[in-house]
């Protein structure tokens, strides 16, 4: 069992990928008050078994699937309850994604709560990280065709729930393809 | 999908873990840069504010939890080395294969395990497997469906009353762990924690699906890569072959 971290490890994580992780939750869940609860809970996993992350080749994205897995399980907690804010402020800090829409993309994410656990996944990886299909395959282990045939399905799920909104907002983009 | 550097490694940039190759772009490409600069501002504005401080937060954490936050000495310094994690000391060992049983027990409820004799005999099995390598350590998964056995190495279906038993083929002594991780969180070990020699081993246990298959990830590798993955559920330090319900 991985150990879990100290104090001061805490500390120097803290200060080094807390803005970070905020943003992520913050994205994910689209509130404040949900936002801060996930991650004071990411930490708390940090504290009790997060030793891992000594030895991750990139920490942020371990920090990430840590926190994401905590918002993941507030999505399904909190699914009746209605969203405080929208997407606009924290996806229009994301980096552009090609091969998708801007629409698509927030559609993705605010979606986020009606998909399984491993499409949850799949959707921040694909929508949120940007990776491709590739690089999500090679992490979770399946084929390059399943993870195509998984992210049609978001997609599929996506364009649905967008059609039949009637209002859009707009999402603008820091950077262009 | 995308030229671009994924998110989170712009995000790791900014936060201070410089890589080269994203220098390298970012030099290239304003908008890039302009994501990263806006980025370190809102860092530096978190930072400096005192409501998000990180005294506050831990303040915080203590008052959510105290216990969790207290100041234990559990470990030495950060001390982020991939020679530490390739160590593999019995010691290490043995504090991972202590939480086998209790996992063990908690699966039954869909799986049965249970010991198949070693060495086993050659399988008259269709060979089709393209036998999964990662840093010199093969994965082949051995299906048994009514007596008809097959080798596999990518996605593992499975129906009810499948029963799978993993080779390991190893190019040097090393600790393995090898078991099926469900997507409900739950750990079914087929190779308890060992130091494995040199050569193609046969996992000391099979496990045998019940009426409602489980899916999930045959995961092998260092004990320790095995318990982060099962944690954050990244599979790239590992060799991983899922495992899907056959309709």
């Amino acid at each position: 069992m991985d150990e879990g971290l100290n104090n001061s490890e805490v500390e120097d994580l803290y200060r080094r990928y807390g803005f970070f992780l905020r943003q992520r939750c913050l994205l994910l869940l689209r509130s404040t008050a949900l936002a801060d609860d996930a991650l004071q809970e990411t930490f708390l996993k940090l504290i009790r078994n997060g030793g891992g992350v000594r030895s991750a080749d990139h920490p942020i994205r371990w920090l990430y699937r840590v926190a994401e897995r905590t918002c993941f399980d507030q999505l399904r907690n909190a699914k009746k309850s209605s969203k405080e804010a929208t997407l606009d402020d924290a996806a229009s800090e994301l980096p552009h994604c090609p091969g998708t829409t801007p629409e698509l993309r927030r559609t993705a994410i605010e979606i986020l709560d009606v998909l399984d656990d491993e499409e949850q996944r799949i959707a921040v990886m694909a929508f949120v990280d940007g990776m491709t299909h590739q690089e999500i395959a090679d992490e979770l282990g399946y084929s390059r065709m399943t993870i195509l045939k998984r992210i049609a399905h978001i997609r599929d799920q996506a364009e649905r729930t967008t059609r039949e909104r009637p209002a859009q907002r707009t999402l603008s983009e820091r950077r262009p393809s | 999908m995308s030229e671009h550097p994924p998110s989170f490694r712009l995000d790791a940039h900014a936060a201070g873990d410089e890589e080269a190759a994203v220098g390298v772009h970012l030099a290239g490409c304003a908008p890039c840069r302009a994501y990263v600069d806006a980025m370190k501002v809102g860092a530096a504005a978190f930072a400096a504010d005192e409501e998000t401080s990180a005294a506050a937060f831990l303040a915080q954490l203590r008052g959510r939890e105290p216990r969790a936050a207290e100041s234990v000495p559990r470990v030495a310094a950060a001390e982020p080395t991939k020679a530490r994690a390739k160590m593999g000391t019995n010691l290490r060992l043995a504090k991972v294969a202590w939480i086998a049983a209790p996992m063990l027990a908690a699966a039954a409820a869909f799986f049965v395990v249970r010991p198949v004799p070693s060495p086993v005999e050659p399988l008259p099995m269709e060979s089709t497997a393209r036998t999964r390598f990662k840093g010199d350590l093969q994965l082949t998964i051995v299906r048994d469906r009514e007596g008809y056995q097959q080798r596999l190495s990518s996605e593992v279906r499975v129906k009810p009353r499948d029963r799978i038993r993993v080779e390991i083929g190893v190019s040097d002594e090393r600790p393995i762990v090898v078991g099926m991780f469900g997507k409900d969180g739950t750990w079914v070990p087929l190779l308890l924690p060992a130091v494995l020699e040199a050569g193609t081993h046969i996992s000391e246990r099979a496990a045998q699906f019940d009426d409602s298959p489980t899916e999930g990830w045959i995961l092998a590798g260092h004990p320790d890569a095995v318990e982060r993955a099962k944690t954050t559920r990244m599979f790239d330090e590992i060799v991983a072959i899922p495992v899907v319900r056959e309709p």
